[in-house]
């Protein structure tokens, strides 16, 4: 039977469908987009308005029964290649019930007149919470320049906070974000799976936002800011949302000054190592980023309230990143909707979307690895398998022909046999990796073994788990769900390599 | 100084330390970024390459 295309009679059905096959590659397009400007700050960047400058620097330390990650952090920080007495170190204690004052004083000790314990009475509120406590302190006086708000558990290369502070020389700058890379000794798929992401997360998506002047979001494990920027958003971090960086990214930019990224100054940290604890942390993220979203609505797509923040490329990033799995259901509904008319659209737009997902993950892949070899080196498996074995299949069955030759010698003809159900599985893959990836975390938690855990999250994507993870925000802000500070647990098992 | 009088200088900071680990670091670090717009044009030439491949021998 040959393939029915739409009848006159239904063309605006087919458009519709076409349309929402076509949305789906928004979230492709807007990252590839991103990646292609990252070169651009080879040659556009902050470096020519940047003098040694070397600040006062208090470093705020949230630490809420962090004993086992606590020791190390102030350590790589007492290493730092600073002028001597140019930093000092607050660790705000959230009334830990663990070792962190044991801890506290014996580094208070070591390195007299370098560490400074607060302690606060009631804990677990949240880091903002915690955050603000120390800043109140730090703001009485007027000994700090600059405040570099951190994680616990974060440990500093030697360079690391020069390499931020040179741009702050320019009073335009409010605040400067370091490269958080992944680093967990021992490690294992999932930690890396994280540190390639953070290539393309951090690494090249901060450097396109740097060259766009516009920065969605500061590192909360590493962000640099001047006293007068501190000052000017109200010397406090916003306790509302689940996304205090973003917000307070937000703020001082709408405050006027600039946030950038300097992708050279590495610091390290731990990251979950099981797909439990990295949905609890990434579904705060992503619960912080809708937040972050309606509190600033009156922003988005309008440049006259705001050139940056509001501007239309800085809009369609955030947007096709955030609603990625809204748009790959819309995608996977619009090509099922195609094929169930038996219309020859349904496998043009099936090709389409695949063909050039393919290119863009070629790109996207070999690119990060050239944008950070050291860590391609350890989580190259997991740069290749990012989109998952069965969408490597997917696109692999398209780059060849002849995979479908034994199938269907014409896959544009309504499917017969074997492909009778696998045709609307592909078809709807972008969706149901979603579904497959939240059974593989259920099935962890159920007590599945780790090989196996791992072999399914290898088939199903670390992306589609990142999308699972979205989608579960959506329902968690949608159905209201009671937001909680959900702490990650460290065990302190990060190390500066080399 | 013109433009040059918003640039705080590390002078102003109350700290003192001569050395140019300032520079070299700047140096290193112009360096690393101008080799990442080589780096994109070389995974660009990959990917079109493969592509042209493709079109001409995989039909």
């Amino acid at each position: 039977m040959p393939p029915r295309p739409g009848t006159p009679l239904m063309p605006f059905v087919e458009i519709a469908l076409l349309a929402l096959v076509a949305l789906g590659m928004l979230p492709t397009l807007a990252l590839f987009a991103q990646f292609l400007v990252v070169g651009v700050h080879g040659v556009r960047n902050h470096y020519a308005r940047c003098s040694d400058y070397t600040p006062r620097v208090a470093f705020v330390l949230p630490a809420w029964n962090e004993a086992q990650v606590l020791g190390a952090s102030i350590d790589s920080l007492m290493q730092l290649d600073y002028p001597a007495g140019g930093w000092r170190i607050v660790v705000v204690d959230d009334a830990s019930t663990d070792a962190t004052p044991e801890v506290l004083r014996e580094k208070m000790a070591r390195y007299p007149g370098a560490v400074f314990h607060l302690r606060r009475e009631k804990g677990g509120e949240g880091k903002a919470h915690t955050l603000n406590h120390g800043l109140k302190h730090i703001l009485a006086d007027d000994w700090a320049q600059a405040v570099m708000i951190m994680d616990a558990d974060v440990l500093f290369e030697p360079t690391s906070l020069r390499r931020m502070t040179r741009h702050l020389a320019d009073p335009r700058i409010g605040s400067v974000t370091a490269y958080v890379k992944e680093g967990s000794d021992p490690d294992n798929l999932i930690t890396r799976f994280i540190a390639f992401e953070y290539i393309a997360a951090q690494a090249a998506a901060r450097r396109a936002q740097n060259v766009g002047g516009t920065l969605a979001c500061l590192a909360g494990g590493a962000q640099l800011h001047s006293r007068a920027n501190l000052e000017a958003i109200g010397g406090r971090i916003d306790t509302s949302s689940l996304a205090e960086d973003t917000y307070t990214t937000f703020t001082t930019q709408l405050e006027g000054r600039r946030v950038l990224f300097e992708g050279n100054a590495v610091v390290w940290a731990e990251e979950p190592d099981s797909l439990a604890a990295l949905w609890k942390q990434r579904l705060r993220w992503a619960r912080g980023n809708l937040q972050i979203t309606r509190a600033f609505g009156n922003l988005w797509l309008r440049p006259w309230r705001h050139r940056g923040l509001g501007g239309i490329g800085f809009g369609i990033v955030w947007f096709s990143i955030l609603l990625t799995p809204v748009l790959a259901v819309l995608s996977s509904i619009g090509l099922l909707g195609l094929y169930a008319r038996g219309d020859a659209w349904a496998w043009v737009g099936f090709a389409a979307v695949w063909r050039i997902t393919i290119a863009v993950y070629l790109f996207e892949t070999l690119y990060a690895f050239l944008i950070d070899p050291a860590t391609a080196r350890r989580a190259w498996l997991q740069g290749l398998f990012f989109p998952g074995a069965i969408s490597l299949a997917i696109m692999l069955a398209l780059i060849v022909p002849s995979a479908w030759t034994g199938l269907a010698p014409d896959p544009a003809q309504p499917a017969t046999g074997a492909l009778r159900w696998l045709m609307p599985v592909m078809y709807a893959w972008n969706s149901l990796s979603m579904l497959a990836a939240w059974v593989v975390c259920r099935l962890e938690q159920a007590g599945l073994p780790k090989w196996l855990r791992d072999a399914l999250l290898l088939l199903v994507g670390y992306g589609a788990f990142m999308n699972a993870i979205a989608f579960a925000a959506m329902v968690a802000q949608w159905r209201k769900v009671e937001q909680r500070w959900d702490k990650t647990m460290k065990s302190g098992k990060a190390r500066i390599p080399g | 100084m013109g433009q040059d009088d918003e640039i705080r200088q590390g002078a102003n900071s109350g700290l003192d330390e001569p050395d140019d680990a300032f520079r070299q670091l700047l140096a290193a670090d112009r360096r690393t970024e101008r080799g990442l717009l080589w780096r994109e044009l070389i995974a660009l030439a990959v990917v079109l390459a493969a592509l042209l491949l493709r079109l001409r021998f995989g039909a």
